[in-house]
């Protein structure tokens, strides 16, 4: 018997048996048998996970494969190397010119900076709807998601739905800003940056205030807001007052500066996450958890995140789950802005520290606990990991 | 209130209305034609096959409405399946294919859903020669053939 009753089940409810099965056990389905192969071969293409010289330099039956296998592709995950002689455009001559499906790319792996031009130098059918870097640099070979590199991403900005930049990085906040601005389908905003002295994935609220972000359809939101002025900020550190790290103003610009960033978050009705703050791992980040570093980059010109800033604004925002403060000079002073967190946003867990006892480990340990989704295998005592020595030199 | 349903071997199955409109093609059938006792002929599925089907829509009457989980990566999606269904689906080969085949037909997404996950694991964990034995297949590649596509889906393994 030549047919089974496997074979005579319409493609639609054979693809949604392959749905349940990983690339793996896919891959193995298409060795069972031609009629088998017609079946799941364009199921195990549809998402790929590929090595970047596997297919460059290795595999020249995959890369073959990849030509035949263009139509059924939607996303691909690209594994790039630490490697200088590698151009990362030589991935696209292995893939035919017309990809009518892909529309999702993720690049991981230690590769060097420029390796990130890598999906927007993609074909010019490609449009992306989800662009996600996970490149985790070494130290010292940090990407700049300058403005060249949002320049570059303009192109896709109608059909972006989902960005994310990991935490060894700095982008641009201009940058991150025009995105928010002429992207109408974004649902998903990332920037983890976390290189701060370069004002690293911070946004502007001077530059916030004067232009109309367009996504309002957006779910989570992850990205710092800065430049406000801080007035209020009464705290010392190491000897001097720590508002002298905020642009000065008084404190009727600092509120009406503030409103004008509540009010553009406060469209977002839609926001799931809301992370404005966050701690910063160890292990994984270019900074380190050592108190000095910490308070030296900390941030001062951030929302205070009370009721008298204009916390109000943003009671719409009833479907938040997960609100980041962390790191953040905000003045929760106990009650009141508890119970407005009670009341307004009942199922969002808030994660904070207190900063009179950021120096207590406890507090770290709480804060990556809370910050699972992006570091799964952090190591919270890692304090005396010698990573980025050269973040070093001031401390005190 | 009731409705009879035909099925394709002319037998009549009389069930309550709750229960029919777990599937979405008597639900729409029963909403274009109005009130009418008139039976509902299904003539894609046996009385064998029905029957089974009904016993599953009587156990999930009351189930809320499934509102599909939206996932990027449809491979992310969980195979467990609760016990009682597990049970259900504790049937021969071309039974679980023909209950997959009348899900479809009728519409019934959290069966259909079941029935797939139900072969998924048949198929989890088996060597291409296993699949083969578990589902009657015959192999018809040369070696060469099965070398050559096992180097270009070289990347999939271990993933």
């Amino acid at each position: 018997m030549s047919t089974t009753l496997f074979d005579n089940l319409p493609y639609e409810v054979q693809e949604l048996i392959g749905n349940h099965l990983n690339p793996s056990e896919l891959a193995t389905c298409t060795r069972v048998s031609q009629a088998w192969r017609t079946i799941f071969d364009p199921i195990l293409w549809s998402h790929i996970d590929l090595d970047f010289d596997n297919v460059v330099k290795r595999n020249s039956a995959l890369s073959g494969a990849l030509k035949t296998h263009g139509d059924n592709i939607r996303s691909i995950s690209l594994d790039c190397p630490y490697d200088k002689y590698q151009n990362p455009q030589a991935f696209w001559k292995h893939c035919p010119p017309d990809l009518p499906l892909l529309d999702s790319m993720t690049i991981i792996g230690q590769c060097l900076p420029h390796w990130k031009y890598l999906p927007l130098r993609c074909p010019p059918s490609v449009k992306w709807k989800k662009l996600v870097f996970d490149m985790n640099n070494y130290a010292g070979s940090n990407s700049y998601y300058g403005d060249d590199f949002f320049n570059l991403l303009d192109r896709h900005a109608p059909t972006l739905e989902v960005f994310r930049i990991d935490q060894r990085s700095y982008a641009s906040g201009y940058g991150v800003n025009r995105l928010l601005s002429m992207a109408p389908n974004l649902r998903e905003l990332h920037i983890l940056s976390d290189r701060r002295e370069m004002g690293g994935g911070m946004l502007d609220a001077r530059e916030i205030a004067r232009t109309d972000w367009v996504c309002t359809g957006l779910e989570v939101f992850v990205c710092r807001i800065g430049n406000i002025p801080r007035p209020d900020i009464t705290r010392y550190i190491g000897g001097s007052l720590s508002r002298e790290q905020v642009k000065s103003g008084t404190l009727e610009e600092s509120i009406e500066l503030q409103r004008q960033v509540y009010s553009r978050l406060a469209r977002f009705t839609r926001l799931r996450e809301l992370r404005l703050g966050f701690p910063v791992n160890s292990r994984t980040s270019y900074l380190k958890h050592r108190r000095g570093d910490k308070e030296k980059y900390r941030q001062y010109g951030c929302l205070a995140t009370t009721v008298e800033s204009g916390l109000d604004l943003l009671k719409n925002l009833k479907e938040l789950r997960i609100v980041g403060l962390q790191d953040m000079e905000i003045y929760i002073d106990g009650d009141k802005e508890h119970t407005w967190f009670k009341e307004n946003w009942p199922n969002a867990t808030i994660g904070y520290e207190d900063y009179q006892t950021d120096s207590d480990a406890t507090t770290v340990s709480s804060d990556s606990e809370s910050y699972d989704s992006y570091d799964s295998d952090d190591d919270i005592n890692g304090d005396e990991d010698d990573e980025g020595e050269n973040m070093n030199e001031n401390e005190q | 209130m009731t409705v009879i349903l035909v099925s394709s071997d002319n037998q009549d199955f009389k069930v309550d209305k709750e229960v029919a409109e777990r599937s979405i093609l008597i639900k729409n059938m029963l909403e274009d034609v109005g009130e009418s006792d008139s039976p509902i002929p299904l003539p894609n599925v046996t009385s064998a096959v029905l029957t089974k089907v009904i016993e599953y829509c009587e156990h999930h009457r009351n189930d809320p409405v499934q509102v599909p989980e939206e996932t990027d990566d449809p491979r992310k999606r969980s195979n467990d399946i609760e016990e009682w269904d597990m049970k259900f689906m504790q049937v021969d080969q071309e039974m679980l294919f023909e209950i997959i085949l009348a899900a479809n037909y009728l519409d019934i997404k959290p069966l259909l859903d079941v029935g797939c996950k139900t072969v998924a694991n048949i198929i989890k964990g088996k060597t291409p020669e296993e699949i083969r034995k578990a589902f009657n297949i015959v192999n018809d590649f040369t070696p060469e053939e099965e070398a050559q596509i096992k180097k270009e889906n070289e990347w999939a393994e271990d993933r």
